[in-house]
């Protein structure tokens, strides 16, 4: 009798199955959606998309240390050097012992020696007061053309008058004072930076302005080209295989480089090759746009424009997912899950861009130091010269130490022995110690930059375990309960059968 | 044992199964991981503790070396040293004081702005909570899609990953490179100031 009993139970269900479709019934299943919860709640907690922050935080903490550690050796240094200086008691250790630091440094900086540094920079700079001069003069008696503002130069957009072609007239001779003392400036700069470490800068920032010009100017014919390319595919019936295929190559040549750009001089680069990126993410945000299109399409009965502009953008879009992907688009949450991913993408490469911007910074940094401690060794190289040029007026005995030269100077002398001291610590305070803080702060920035791409891949592996896990949860935590079951046999008049069973 | 053989569960099993393999794949990786890190702290703490022993010899022996000239009674010496060491201080403050009077110029030019107030704080939050809202509920499609959209993002994940190991291979010698010569610098510049002073004080002799 039980035997039988069990039988009509099976045959209960067999038929509600059957009835329902077996592919959309499933019995909901206590003891599964337990743990299914539980193993989503353990994913959350993990908070793998902040698991770097500790790392974030530890090394911003010793790139702090560094630089505080970097800055004690660096004026520890320098201190050394002055106390040896002013310690030694012969000419040896002391004058000469300075002067050749001066040189060396002077060498390494500009390739050249002192002397030769000096001529150059004594000529430029000649010409850079009197165009300094005459700028002042033209931009004094033009005041009454500017309404009492003074003109600067590099002359802002504000003071350059595009629309008044009597004013432009007007100050025309201050435009070109400005123009030759911006050409002086830039030619002393050249003649400074001749050779040497600052040489191999100031041409590695020229390249990579040029470069970044040129794939900035490429990109933004690209963004054209393609905007174009979409309004076309959307002005043409859905599926039109000639637009769409424009939209597709719009949408490949976003991330090409300009026609006459390297690739491999733009790879061997390590700036660049993160500068040229912003292809890439461009690229991956007209990705996104089309994403948010679908999904802006599929949330039907509330489209912002008119249903049927918004129908026919779905199908275009549709058709061109299709096009570009070979294969249809996916379900909705497949569609956020996308816009996500192509998010996370682009960030991604954002946060390379401007590590790689940070860098330019920094080198600009670097050779702005390099001009600074340049100007002040030339500053203690005159001293040294008006020391000379005093003859017998200021103490230097051959094998003479700098102390005991200083405890016979007179006041004259002694402020051109202190002038030059001090310039020289000045050009290792702003110079030497400041270059070696930046090229520590260059190195840490390759630090964050390398965690930067495993906090990308991170969230990515986030985005992938937490959304299905969440899926996987709701699927779990659904299906048919024992009481709605019953109900159901009961609505479809198998109560009969079920009465056995009770 | 019927609901067994249906397709919703057994793609609810299967796709439980591959959650599983990815969650041990990031364990697994995450070891790996910390392992890799480890070692790049462990090179950059390195050359931090050289720099540090390096700037603390310096300034000991420059310490003690005045210390001997104040015991000597070489005040002049003494007091020059000091008034030069502290040049350079006099033009870091005035740069300072430069660069503060010009951000604060260009802060003013910056905020100054309309006075109108939009709460756009309210807004984004609005707009956060009602796109989680617009999330679809589930759909045994969308489990399906997981599996091709992991191959996918597996590969983006994987790229990220070589691209941070070359970078943090690349950061790495750098950080060892200065390290070593942070080291080998600092003891050419002790054993040239130590035969100045020897050579000096030979002199003096």
């Amino acid at each position: 009798m039980k035997a039988l009993m069990n039988a009509r139970a099976l045959l209960a269900m067999l038929v509600a199955t059957a009835l329902c479709g077996c592919a959309d019934l499933r019995l909901y299943n206590a003891g599964q959606d337990e743990i299914a919860k539980k193993a989503t709640a353990a994913v959350k907690e993990a908070e793998l998309g902040k698991s770097l922050a500790p790392e974030r935080e530890a090394m911003a903490a010793l790139a702090k240390s560094e630089q505080d550690a970097v800055r004690r050796d660096q004026i520890g240094r320098r201190d050394r050097r002055l106390i040896a200086w002013l310690s030694a008691s012969d000419q040896k250790y002391s004058w000469d012992s300075l002067d050749d630091y001066v040189g060396k440094r002077i060498q390494a900086l500009t390739g050249t020696s002192n002397t030769d540094l000096i001529k150059r920079i004594d000529g430029n700079a000649a010409v850079l007061k009197t165009s300094r001069e005459t700028f002042d003069r033209e931009a004094n008696s033009v005041l009454n053309e500017t309404g009492g503002v003074e003109l600067k130069c590099p002359i802002p957009e504000s003071q350059k008058y595009p629309n008044d072609r009597e004013k432009q007239l007007i100050l025309g001779r201050a435009y070109n004072a400005c123009k030759n003392l911006l050409e002086a400036q830039q030619n002393l700069a050249i003649a400074v930076a001749a050779g040497g470490q600052m040489k191999a800068l100031s041409d590695e920032l020229k390249q990579i302005g040029g470069d970044q010009k040129k794939i900035e100017d490429n990109l933004q014919q690209a963004k054209q080209r393609y905007d174009a390319a979409l309004k076309t595919l959307k002005d043409k019936p859905a599926g039109d295989a000639s637009a769409t295929a424009g939209v597709k190559k719009a949408l490949e040549d976003l991330e090409k480089l300009p026609s006459d750009a390297s690739l491999e001089k733009i790879s061997a680069n390590p700036v660049l090759k993160h500068l040229v990126d912003e292809g890439k993410i461009a690229q991956l945000e007209k990705k996104r746009e089309l994403v948010r299109g679908l999904l802006t399409a599929l949330d039907t009965g509330k489209p912002p424009e008119s249903a049927s502009d918004d129908q026919k953008n779905a199908a275009a879009i549709g058709a061109l997912w299709h096009a570009i992907g070979d294969q249809p688009p996916p379900p909705m949450t497949g569609l956020l899950m996308e816009s996500e991913f192509l998010r996370q993408e682009s960030n991604g490469l954002q946060m390379q861009v401007n590590r790689a911007k940070q860098q330019i910074q920094l080198k600009q940094a670097k050779l702005a130091s390099m001009r600074d401690e340049v100007s002040f060794l030339v500053n203690a190289e005159k001293a040294k010269r008006a020391y000379a040029d005093m003859g017998s007026q200021c103490p230097f005995a051959k094998g003479q130490s700098m102390y005991e030269a200083w405890g016979k100077a007179s006041m004259s002398c002694r402020h051109l022995i202190a002038q030059r001291l001090i310039s020289v610590l000045n050009a290792m305070t702003f110079g030497e110690a400041q270059q070696e803080q930046l090229d520590y702060q260059l190195i840490a920035l390759g630090h964050d930059a390398a965690l930067d791409s495993s906090e990308v891949a991170i969230n990515q592996v986030d985005t992938l375990i937490r959304l299905p896990m969440t899926q996987l949860s709701k699927a779990y935590g659904s299906g048919i309960t024992p009481q709605q079951l019953g109900n159901l046999i009961n609505a479809l008049g198998l109560g009969a059968i079920a009465v056995g069973v009770n | 044992m019927v609901m067994a053989g249906c397709a919703s569960d057994q793609a609810l099993r299967k796709s439980s199964g591959e959650v599983a393999l990815r969650i041990d794949q990031v364990s697994a990786d995450a070891e790996t991981f910390v392992a890799a890190r480890s070692r790049v702290m462990k090179a950059r703490t390195a050359t931090l503790t050289a720099l540090e022993a390096n700037a603390l010899d310096s300034e000991q022996s420059n310490q003690a070396e005045i210390s001997y000239h104040a015991a000597a009674g070489d005040t002049a010496w003494v007091e020059l040293i000091e008034r030069l060491r502290k040049a350079p201080d006099l033009v870091v403050q005035q740069r300072k004081d430069q660069a503060a009077a010009a951000a604060a110029a260009q802060a003013a030019v910056q905020n100054a702005k309309s006075a109108a107030d939009f709460k756009t704080a309210k807004l984004t939050a609005a707009s956060q909570a009602l796109a989680t809202l617009a999330e679809e509920p589930d759909d045994k499609d969308v489990i399906a899609f997981y599996k091709d959209f992991f191959k996918k993002v597996q590969k983006s994940v994987k790229d990220k990953a070589d691209q941070a190991d070359e970078a943090a291979d690349t950061a790495e010698s750098a950080s060892k490179e200065k390290g070593a010569a942070a080291s080998s610098s600092a003891e050419n510049d002790k054993a040239d100031m130590t035969v100045k002073t020897a050579s000096a004080v030979k002199a003096s002799k």
